[in-house]
Formats: C-alpha cells, structure tokens, sequence
C-alpha cells in the first residue's frame, strides 16, 4: 500500500515537471519555492542587487525564484560545443516569436558542433555563440534586473555555464491590433492610420513620415513595475532645449507602480492639474503628431496606448483638425472658423437661452417670444429648471451610449432621443423650444475634434446656464470673463496657452481662426519654432507658366 | 520668481478701453456744461488739456524708467514725505474704481437688474477683477488682447445702426455763442484723464518702460475719436435738448435706434462692450492701487492685498453714494475740476519740483567742484 502511494507521488511530480518544465536541479522533491514572506517592495529590492554567477545552475534558480516558475516561462536546457558546455534558453511565452528561438537553437546547438570552429571551450563558447548570433538586436545582463527586462520585453536570455553573464536576443513577436482609423478622430481628407498598442509600431508611423535622422526618440521607463517604455520624441534643433529639459524633469519626478495609460502621465505632468482645460493634446493619429512635431512640439508616447501626448499644448490645437489643412484654404477656413463657433455655442447656448427667456425677452422680436412662451404653456418647471434637466438627461444619453455594447447602441438613440424627447414635450415636463436648444447644443458640442475639449465645454456650460438663469446677461458676460481669465492664466511648460489670440500674435493667426494658404505660412510659430523661425521661403504662390515673375498677391510676403 | 511683463500694445488697448467705456457711458461732453449742439467740437478740443494731464504725469515715467510712482516719491522726498503723497495718490485709484463700479451697478440695475441689490451684482464683477488680478498683471494685458477687438466690434454695432437716424439739421448752428460755453465741456471729459494716473503704475510692468507715455497718448487720441463719433451721433439721432438732459445720452440713442424688427434693442451690446471695458477699468485701478500699496508696504507681492482692497471697494462703492444723483454729480465741474484735478496732479507736480529742484543742485555742485 505504502508502495504505490510513493509511486503516484512520485508520478505525479514527474508529470508536474514535464508540464511546468522546471529545472532538473529541483529533482521533483519540492514544489515551489517554500513560502516566501518577502513584500513587494523588498522582492523589488532583492532582485535588484542580484548579479548573476558562473555557474548556469544557480542562475536558473535565481530566474525561477524571481518569477515563482510563472507558467509561461519557458526554460530550454540544451548543449554547446563539443566540450558540452551546459546552456539554456530563458523566455517568456507569448512574448517570442517561435521561429527566432528555432533559429536561436540552431545556432547555439548545430553551429557549435561544426568542425573547424575555434573557441568553443567552456570559457569561450559564450563570445563565440555571441559572435554568431544573426538575430538584430543583441545586449548583454550582468545581473538579474536586466535580465528579466530583457524577458519581459519579448527578449530570449542565453546563459551559459560558467559565464556570468547572459545573452539578450530580440526575438520579440507578439499579435498586435491591425493599424485602423482611430474610430474617435475620424477624417474626410486625409491619412487613415491611427496609432496602436504597440510603442515600436507608433514610433515607426512617426519615422516613416518624418525621415530626417533629427527625429530624435529619447526612451525612459516610467512605473516600478510596469516599467512601461515611453518615449520622447522631438525634431532636434527645432524643438527648445529648455522646453525638452522641463519635459525630462518632469516625466523623471514621476514615481507611482504602474503606467497603463498615457493619461495617468498627462496629470503627472500637466501645468494647471485643477483646470476644467486639458493643457496636454492627445491623439491617435500620426498626421497630427508628426505636424506637430514639425511646429516644434514634443511628442510622448506611452506604450500600451494609442493615445500620444503632445506638449506644450495650446488652445487652438484643440480646435483644429487635419481636414482644415487638408482640405483647400476657403474649405478649410470655413470649417475651422464654424468649429469655433460651434464650441462657443456649446458653452453659451443654454445660459443665454435662460437669461434671454427670464431676463431680456425684449431682445426677440414679438412674434417669436410669444410662440416661445406659448409652447411653454403649462410646463412647471422655471426655464433653467428645465434646461438643467435636459442636458443632464442628454449627458446621461450620451455616456451610457459610450459604454453599450455596439449591439445595443441604435435602440438606446431610439429610446433616448425620439420616446424620451417625444414624450417629455407630450407630456407637457419641457418645452419644444428647450428640446431645440439641448439638441443644437449636443450636436455643437459633437464638432469639438477633442473630446477631453468637449467634455470641458459640457461642464463649463451648466455653470454658464445657473449664472444666466440668477443674473441675466450679467451672468453670462462674468461666466465668459471668467473663463477667459482662467484660460489667460493657463500656462503649459510656460508657454502660454491662449497664445496667438492672448498675448495676441499677428504672425500666427494665419493658422487660428482661419487656416492661411499653404504657400503663405512662410513662419513657424512664433513662440514655439524661435530656433528657426523660417519655415519655407517666401514668394511659392502660383505663377504664370513659363514666367519667373511673381504675381502681385504675393508681394507682401516674409513679413 | 520670474518677472511679468506686458507690451505698449496691451498698454494702448488697456487705457483705450478704459476711457471709452467712462466718457461713453456719461459723455460728459454732452451733459455738462452746455456745449449742446457744440459738443463733438469740445470733444476734439478736450484732447488737448487731456493730453496736458497725461504729460504730466507719464513724462515721470520717462525720467525714471521702472520706477512706479510709490517709488519714485520715496527716492525723490524721502520714506515719510514720499509715503504720505503715495497715500494721496492712492486714494485717487480707490475714488475712480469705486465711482466706475457704482455707475455700472446702477446701470444694471436701472435697466436690466430692478431686483437684484447692487452690493450682489458689485461683487459678482469685483469678484471677476480679483481672480484676474491674482493672474497678474500679464493675464490683463493678454484679455486686453482678447477683449479689445470684442470691443470695438460692439461699438461699432451700435454706432452704426444709428447713423440710419441721424438728423443732420441738429448741428446747426455751429458756435452760435461763442467759445465760452464750450470750456466746461472741454475740461470734463479732460479730466476724466485722470485714469491715466494708472500709467505710473503701469509702466514700470513694460518691457519697454518708456514706450508708455506714447502708447498713453495714442489711446488718449483714439479714444478722443471715438467720442466725437458718439458725441456727434447723439446729437444727430437725438437732438441737443434731449440728449443733454438724459442721465445715459447712448443708451438713449441706442433705444432710439431701430433698422427691422429684428435689430431693435442693440443696447444689450453696448452694456455688454461697457461691461467689457468696465472690467478692464476696475481691473487697471485694482491692480494699480494692490501694487501701490504692496511697493508702500515694502511687500514683493500684491497678491495677498488683492481680496481685501476689493471688499473696501466694494464697500466703499455702496456707501460712497446714497443713489446715481450723487453719482453723477462726481462728474460736476465744480467737484471735477476744483477738487479733484488739483488732487490728482498734486503728487506729479511736487515731484517734479522735486526732481528739478534735485537736478538744479546737482548741476551747482558740479559747478563747485569744476570750479575747485
């Protein structure tokens, strides 16, 4: 009896070893490492000082120490050289790509076998297989802490017995999202790609439209153990070094456990972190992050997001979109010049409906203002009552639409906008004329290019409505001051954030309100591209064929 | 701690608005004195004592570049003499916010506001003044930038609807009795000039401190400009008799004026644009009185005087007046121009006594000592 329970453990342990393919040096006597009290913070520290040793034996059961034998480690032992030096193959599954370790194994096990080789004893066989290596990117660890980077990263570890160090290969190869139109920043004119996932990939949407060697990508791993990559990218010599300088003192002051999204990076660095205005542009597209970069702005990217930072942000960035400079100049001017419009009607539309119908219903003509207040006939709320009702039930709408299953989505703008608009104004709870102006609000408010924009312009617009609703024109006149107070004080990395309009800048308002000809946006902005402010030479308008005359409109150019 | 700094254009725009938006609104010209029919002519003619008042006190700002008044007063007479004229001075920005913002309040509520009390409306806009003040100096200078064109855009909306009403017959005669009427006229709206006192205070927040007495005068200029504009308007559309009894002559035009059904009632645009300018005003003597009193102080900041000089202004705008009467007899040639002008320009003049006084000696110790 006793006989073949010692036969099943030990049957069992055999199967546990083939399964988790942990290392022989165990013997399948223990399982797993014995408890271990260490909390993370000391774990974290432990592992840092680890160097690793010459002997193989004592490395892997570092690794497997560190990574608890985590199932998706893959150790593969194998031999090298004629002397059978011991070896083995440290990665991660999911993270390689299969095809770079076969070719990986092939080299270390066959290529060391072959005649004639020199230098596969024991001491040298390590800078042989490294010599030999074909694979694009090779580094070395020296201890435990680059080591597992490597790992973590897509990495292969080689680690030879009796060599302290160890072999990092780029095997990475993982599935990564096909490059889509970012569904939230949508074009008519204009390039479909949109970022992914992945920071390789984003930065190479960059490179491929930008290929001068001055696109500089500077990398720092923010997060304890995220370690998540993010990188800096800038034109060199275009971008101000003072600028660059405050963007690295800020991003190296960043301490926290994990960076998941580039947001969590937007507050550690944003200027005004109470601000209803986000001070830092995101995007998903590479159009707007490579022109920005050309204005001398910096991009930061974040691994594991689409979204990438884009610093210093301005206020009219928010408003611009690649159609306006896509599309020709009177398209794209009118489109701009409407999107501002639209957004200013987004925060004052209700107040000033309130303030007009409560305060100042001598400013409508007659006619209007008594069909105005017939269709209100009945209706027991006050004016901003309502308006305050509506708009929460349209925001309400409007998130729950954001997180519904795709599926689901037409029958809530059914529910929503025709049974609840529908009934409310038969019901007699609103006035038509208040379901006219939440309406032409939303749909302004929608033309907003940036959401985080958008939804300060939402936010902004309720307090507007309360002061339009106590104190008349007065109310709305003091919401306006203050908001432009507010915004005039914004700062982002110190360069102002209302620039071009406050202080006021001629030389850039061909790109602000309305969006110049090409030909004619001879300068860079002026705050941000000072280093060379001359972007292309003057005088490239259209001529006469055959002529080298210029025509009269461009002489008043390179002012 | 990095310095803030505006340029001569936020300057020009800041005193611009500034003057128009008082000298519109009352149009001194018109309701004082009996200019009548005259009173685009003392409008032209005010620039000049106007201008005086102006030399006056910027040409300081010329010989002491970045130097506020506070400071140079005390380099000039000493700490306890310079500090007592600095008080003088002073009290003339909290007179003129105070007055500012009792007018506003009062044409708020005179026209849309009946029930709302004055003291809530003051502190909704005291409180829009204070948050800008804490953005300093360069925050005003920059909605300058953005209000001025708002600004002018307003006022051309209502000027021009009226002219669709003018009746030119209302000019005439012109000069029918003689100069001597017109010299009242002349020096009310000239010593509303009195803003300009801001500029010693301003200046110093330049970048090219002695660009702002000229950037002062050109306002001075423009502003001029816009006044004979409004003040011919009114007499077109409404008549000398009535335009000079009316409390707000504008107002009046702008109620007057009507193109379609749909453009009556333009004057929510011009309270809007005086509004505008009013906040620039308040701002401007806000800011000039925080940062005298801080220099007064000794204290590198004005920040932390800010709220509390607004609240007495705030007060003293509610106690200063029993009702807009009292208001508008500020603007009375016999307070105007004999009380408070002296008051104004005491403080330069010594200083310039002072300053000439100082150069003369230093001149006749260089004598000695060449002749030695």
């Amino acid at each position: 009896m006793k006989m073949l329970l010692y036969f099943f453990l030990t049957l069992s342990s055999l199967a546990s070893w083939k399964k988790k393919k942990r290392p022989d040096c165990s013997k399948g006597k223990d399982h797993g490492p014995p408890v271990d009290y260490r909390d993370i913070s000391e774990r974290e520290a432990a592992f840092k000082k680890t160097p690793l040793v010459a002997s193989l034996e004592a490395n892997l059961r570092k690794i497997t120490e560190l990574t608890g034998s985590s199932y998706d480690l893959n150790i593969r032992r194998c031999l090298a050289g004629p002397e059978k030096v011991h070896a083995a193959v440290v990665f991660l599954d999911g993270l390689v790509n299969k095809e770079s370790i076969d070719d990986l194994l092939r080299i270390v096990n066959l290529e060391t076998f072959k005649t004639g080789i020199e230098g596969v004893e024991q001491k040298e066989i390590y800078d042989t297989v490294k010599r030999r290596l074909i694979t694009t990117d090779l580094r070395e660890a020296e201890n435990m802490e680059d080591l597992y980077d490597g790992i973590s990263l897509g990495d292969t570890v080689l680690i030879f017995d009796g060599t302290a160090r160890a072999i990092l290969c780029e095997t990475r190869g993982w599935n990564l999202r096909a490059i889509n139109e970012p569904e939230a920043e949508t074009v008519i004119r204009g390039p479909r790609e949109g970022f992914i996932e992945s920071l390789r990939v984003n930065t190479s949407l960059i490179r491929r439209r930008i290929r001068s060697p001055n696109l500089w990508l500077e990398s720092v791993n923010i997060g304890s153990l995220s370690k998540t990559e993010v990188v800096i990218a800038y034109i060199k010599g275009l971008a101000g070094e003072g600028l660059l300088g405050e963007l690295r003192s800020r991003l190296e002051r960043i301490q926290i456990d994990g960076v998941l999204e580039s947001g969590l990076i937007e507050e550690f660095i944003r200027d005004a972190p109470y601000s209803l205005f986000p001070t830092v542009l995101r995007t998903e597209r590479p159009d707007i992050v490579a022109s920005s970069l050309l204005e001398g702005r910096i991009a930061i990217f974040t691994n594991g997001t689409p979204f990438v930072l884009l610093v210093p942000g301005e206020f009219a960035m928010f408003l611009q979109a690649p159609d306006d400079y896509n599309e020709v100049f009177p398209i794209g001017s009118f489109i701009r010049t409407l999107r501002i419009f639209s957004f200013l009607m987004s925060i004052f539309l209700p107040g000033l409906y309130v303030a007009i119908l409560n305060y100042h219903p001598e400013l409508l003509p007659t006619v209007l203002i008594l069909t105005v207040q017939a269709t209100r006939e009945g209706v027991p709320f006050p004016v901003a009552a309502e308006v305050v009702i509506m708009e929460l039930a349209f925001e309400i709408l409007r998130e729950a639409g954001l997180r519904l299953p795709r599926a689901i989505g037409p029958a809530i703008s059914i529910v929503g906008a025709l049974i609840l608009g529908e009934a409310a104004i038969r019901a007699g709870l609103v006035s038509p004329g208040v379901v006219i102006i939440v309406a032409l609000t939303a749909i302004a408010s929608f033309s907003t290019p940036v959401f985080s924009l958008s939804i300060s312009a939402r936010m902004l617009r309720f307090l507007i409505v309360i002061l339009g609703a106590t104190f008349g024109f007065l109310g709305i006149q003091v919401g306006f001051l203050l908001m432009l107070v507010h915004l005039l004080s914004l700062r982002s990395f110190g360069y102002p954030f209302m620039a071009p309009y406050g202080p006021f800048i001629w030389g850039d308002m061909k790109d602000n309100i309305i969006r110049n000809l090409w030909w004619k946006m001879v300068k860079r902005p002026r705050l941000l591209g000072y280093r060379e402010p001359q972007r292309q030479p003057a005088g490239q308008g259209p001529r006469l064929p055959g002529s080298d005359i210029k025509p009269k409109s461009n002489k008043s150019e390179g002012r | 701690m990095f310095t803030e700094k505006i340029v001569s254009r936020q300057l020009f725009y800041l005193f611009f608005m500034m003057r128009v938006t008082i000298i519109i609104s009352v149009l001194p010209v018109l309701t004082a004195g009996q200019a009548r029919q005259d009173a685009w002519i003392a409008a032209l003619i005010s620039f000049f004592p106007a201008a005086a008042i102006v030399l006056i006190i910027g040409a300081l700002t010329l010989v002491f570049p970045g130097k506020s008044l506070i400071q140079i007063s005390e380099e000039l007479l000493g700490k306890l003499p310079g500090l007592l004229l600095s008080v003088i001075y002073l009290a003339i920005f909290l007179f003129m916010a105070g007055t500012d913002l009792r007018i506003y309040a009062e044409v708020l509520k005179a026209s849309f506001l009946p029930e709302t009390p004055i003291s809530v409306v003051m502190s909704l806009v005291v409180f829009t003044v204070v948050l800008a003040i804490y953005g300093g100096i360069e925050v005003l200078g920059r909605s300058a930038d953005i209000i001025f064109p708002i600004f002018l855009l307003m006022l051309l909306g209502t000027f021009s609807p009226s002219l669709t009403h003018a009746n030119f017959q209302n000019l005439q005669p012109v000069i029918a009795h003689g100069w001597s009427p017109l010299s009242l006229a002349i020096l009310a709206p000239a010593s509303i000039a009195a803003q300009y006192a801001n500029l010693t205070m301003l200046a110093p927040a330049l970048d090219q401190p002695q660009k702002g007495l000229k950037a002062a005068l050109w306002s001075l200029l423009a502003a001029t400009l816009v006044l004979v504009a409004f003040a011919l308007a009114v007499v077109l559309v409404l008549g000398p008799d009535t335009g000079a009894r009316s409390t707000f002559p504008v107002f009046r035009m702008i109620r007057a004026t009507r193109i379609s059904e749909f453009l009556e009632r333009v004057e929510i645009l011009t309270i809007f644009a005086w509004g505008l300018g009013l906040f620039v005003a308040l701002s401007v003597n806000l800011y000039s009185g925080s940062k005298g009193l801080s220099q007064v102080f000794g204290l590198h900041d004005n920040r932390p005087l800010v709220l509390p000089m607004a609240v007495i202004w705030v007060v003293f705008a509610i106690q200063g007046y029993q009702d807009y009467f009292e208001v508008a007899q500020v603007f009375d040639p016999a307070f105007f121009d004999v009380i408070f002008i002296p008051t104004l320009l005491f403080p330069p003049l010594v200083l310039w006594v002072a300053y000439l006084y100082k150069k003369l000696r230093e001149r006749k110790k260089q004598e000695i000592g060449g002749r030695k």
